[in-house]
């Protein structure tokens, strides 16, 4: 009886799950790599994986992508010749990491693109590395993403209009002037409304 | 005073004679019920938009402010007529206003009422309508355009009602036998107790007077603004410094052009060819005239200046219209109703009343198709070129939902000035006695044929004659 009162709970979790589930293809998953902020990407059929990481190099930093992929054994292999390309996450989109930003995975697996240390920054002060390998025929799409602060950090210029047209916040002789005519507008009718009742005042006062 | 008295129960008669408790004729009847089916026609087809979505109307992305808003922008500009009609020539102390200063004030509440509502018709989701405050920019025309059409539509009832008061009253005491009850409810609410005593009087032309001096400023905002709407966006056609001063008279020619139509609908269906004479069509003539002429001068300057340099996009939206596909449509805009009204106002055969009536229908219509080729041929030529769009998305002609829909509104806009005009006096009552007793008096012209005299818009005897 109690395996029947949790049949709904079970099947809704199911239902909750289920979206999740089927989106296996390129879902993204906590990373085990060490490297900060940084995650993996799984593919559903033949356990392929695609991790990121970067490594300090002399003349900046590199991006290094590893694929792998399970044999029938379950045993994890490198996957070479795929081609990853790396990118930097923006805000409307992502901004390929270098001129030339992708690179063949070697045998094994690994593909590394070096990319420069001038990259700006995003305002919350880390950078987001991506690896894409977009269409593989062994691996499918698998997508790797990972934070840190590997760029130039863009100082913050106080804005010189913080109070403009064109900003969020309106200038302030701007409301003061709609308050004052508003506001004497407004007072105006209350000033009028108060005549018409004091008419109706004055009825009951005679009464 | 006896003879004053009689002159009073005529003019009390005459004009309380339409909204005598059982005084709906057929004619009224089937008047209402046709604009109620309208009415109930246009809110059937703005739920099928609602259900539907604007895809229901002949709207897209590029054309996204059509027929509603041109509506909007006319309706606003309706609404201009009680501002000049009745604050102006009261603030000049015109003797002859008395008589259509009520019409003048209830068609710019109605019209403002309803023009109000437009845009929030022309919205997607006018359930967030709301977040326009909440969220609203403070910079932004829109947020102006709400916040000064609340103000005016408060400011136009409220300069509606005042001076009504003591005919509300006078109706209270005169259908107490024969009113129902909630028509005499309704007049003892809105009576505010008036009795007629000195220190009411003195309060009611206090609080007209300041509403005289305020609703003419708060007017002149409401469609500079409407036009800022329009003139502070980048584009041709409407990146134009003079569309304030330009909306404004366009407003006053077609506001006091519907003033006209108002009398002469009142006049004609009322019977007050005595109060409401050839002397009002031939004086407000002159002040449409004079506004068209000025609207004239207004249009030449906006389509010649930047005619003369044709620069680029300005180029392409001009020649569309001047010979384009909008060619026969603004020609006949500047000819039909605009040249041909002054013609017609500029002789005395034409500023009677037929003449001006047919004058006024011309500017009126001529009025609304105008905001019409304002609003979209700019539309239609955006900076950016159309592409990636089906090709009707680069044309329009507003569909059945939006003729519906409007209608409906225009419906609504009739439906509420002659379901007023049978429970309250279209006239004001006791200015228009005010106004001969003046005359008998010697202090003011007699309202058909004087001159205008230029002291005292009240008068304590008059007063107290209405007051007994």
């Amino acid at each position: 009886m109690k395996t029947i009162h949790t049949l709904p709970a079970l099947l809704l979790a199911f239902l909750l799950a289920w979206p999740l589930a089927v989106q296996g293809q390129v879902c993204s998953v906590d990373s085990t790599t060490g490297a900060q902020g940084a995650t993996v990407s799984d593919s559903g059929g033949n356990g392929a994986r695609l991790c990121i990481s970067v490594r300090d190099a002399d003349t900046g930093y590199v991006a290094v992508a590893t694929l792998t992929a399970r044999d029938p054994k379950g045993n994890r292999i490198p996957i070479a010749n795929a081609t990853v390309s790396f990118f930097v996450k923006r805000l409307f989109g992502k901004m390929p990491i270098a001129e030339e930003n992708t690179a063949p995975t070697n045998d094994s697996g690994v593909a590394e693109l070096p990319f420069s240390k001038n990259i700006p920054l995003e305002s919350t002060g880390s950078l987001t590395i991506i690896a894409l390998i977009e269409d593989n025929a062994y691996t499918g799409p698998l997508q790797a993403t990972m934070r840190g602060n590997w760029g130039r950090a863009v100082p913050v210029v106080a804005d010189p209009f913080p109070r403009a047209l064109w900003e969020p916040r309106a200038p302030i002789a701007m409301i003061l002037t709609f308050c004052i005519l508003l506001g004497g507008v407004w007072c105006t009718y209350i000033f009028v409304v108060n005549q018409v009742v004091q008419i109706k005042k004055g009825k009951h006062n005679e009464a | 005073m006896q003879h004053e008295h009689i002159a009073n129960e005529k003019i009390r008669a005459d004009f309380l004679k339409p909204v005598t408790p059982g005084n709906f004729g057929k004619i009224s009847l089937y008047w209402v019920i046709g604009l109620t089916v309208l009415l109930c026609w246009g809110i059937f087809a703005y739920i099928y938009q609602l259900r539907t979505g604007l895809e229901a109307t002949a709207m897209r992305n590029y054309v996204s402010w059509g027929l509603y808003i041109s509506t909007f922008v006319f309706f606003i500009g309706i609404s201009h007529s009680g501002t000049l009609v009745s604050a102006i020539l009261r603030i000049t102390n015109q003797e002859w206003r008395r008589p259509i200063t009520r019409s003048a004030e209830l068609l710019t509440a109605v019209a403002l009422m309803f023009g109000g509502i437009m845009p929030i018709i022309d919205m997607g989701r006018p359930d967030r309508v709301a977040n326009m405050i909440i969220f609203g920019r403070l910079q932004s025309p829109l947020l102006w355009d709400i916040m000064c059409i609340s103000t005016y539509l408060t400011g136009s009832l409220l300069f509606l009602y005042l001076p009504m008061i003591p005919d509300i009253a006078l109706c209270k005491e005169r259908f107490a036998t024969t009113g129902s009850k909630f028509r005499l409810w309704v007049y003892d609410k809105l009576s505010m107790g008036w009795k007629g005593t000195p220190e009411d009087w003195r309060r009611l032309e206090r609080a007209m007077r300041v509403m005289t001096v305020m609703i003419i400023p708060i007017a002149v905002s409401v469609h500079t603004v409407v036009s800022y709407i329009f003139a502070m966006t980048l584009r041709a056609g409407w990146n134009s410094t003079i569309f304030g001063p330009y909306f404004v008279i366009g407003a006053l020619y077609s506001g006091s052009a519907g003033v006209i139509l108002t009398m002469a609908a009142f006049r004609k269906i009322y019977h007050f060819e005595e109060y409401i004479t050839a002397r009002h069509f031939d004086l407000m003539s002159k002040i449409v005239l004079s506004l068209t002429m000025i609207y004239a001068y207004f249009n030449f300057n906006e389509y010649w200046v930047p005619a003369y340099k044709m620069q680029s996009h300005e180029g392409f939206l001009l020649t569309d219209l001047f010979s384009g596909s909008y060619s026969t449509v603004f020609w006949i805009l500047q000819f039909g109703t605009v040249l041909l009204p002054i013609i017609i106002l500029a002789t005395p055969r034409g500023r009677k009343p037929m003449g001006t009536t047919i004058a006024c229908v011309i500017i009126v219509a001529g009025a609304w198709v105008k905001r019409y080729i304002i609003v979209i041929p700019t539309l239609l030529h955006p900076f950016l070129p159309m592409q990636g769009v089906p090709q009707s998305w680069s044309t329009y002609f507003p569909n059945w939902v939006e003729f519906s829909v409007t209608g409906g509104a225009l419906a609504g806009i009739f439906l509420v000035i002659t379901l007023f005009s049978k429970y309250f006096p279209i006239a004001s009552i006791w200015e228009v006695e005010e106004g001969v007793h003046l005359a008998q008096q010697g202090l003011a012209p007699a309202i058909p044929n004087g001159q205008e005299h230029t002291n005292h818009t009240s008068h304590p005897v008059a007063k107290e004659a209405f007051a007994q």
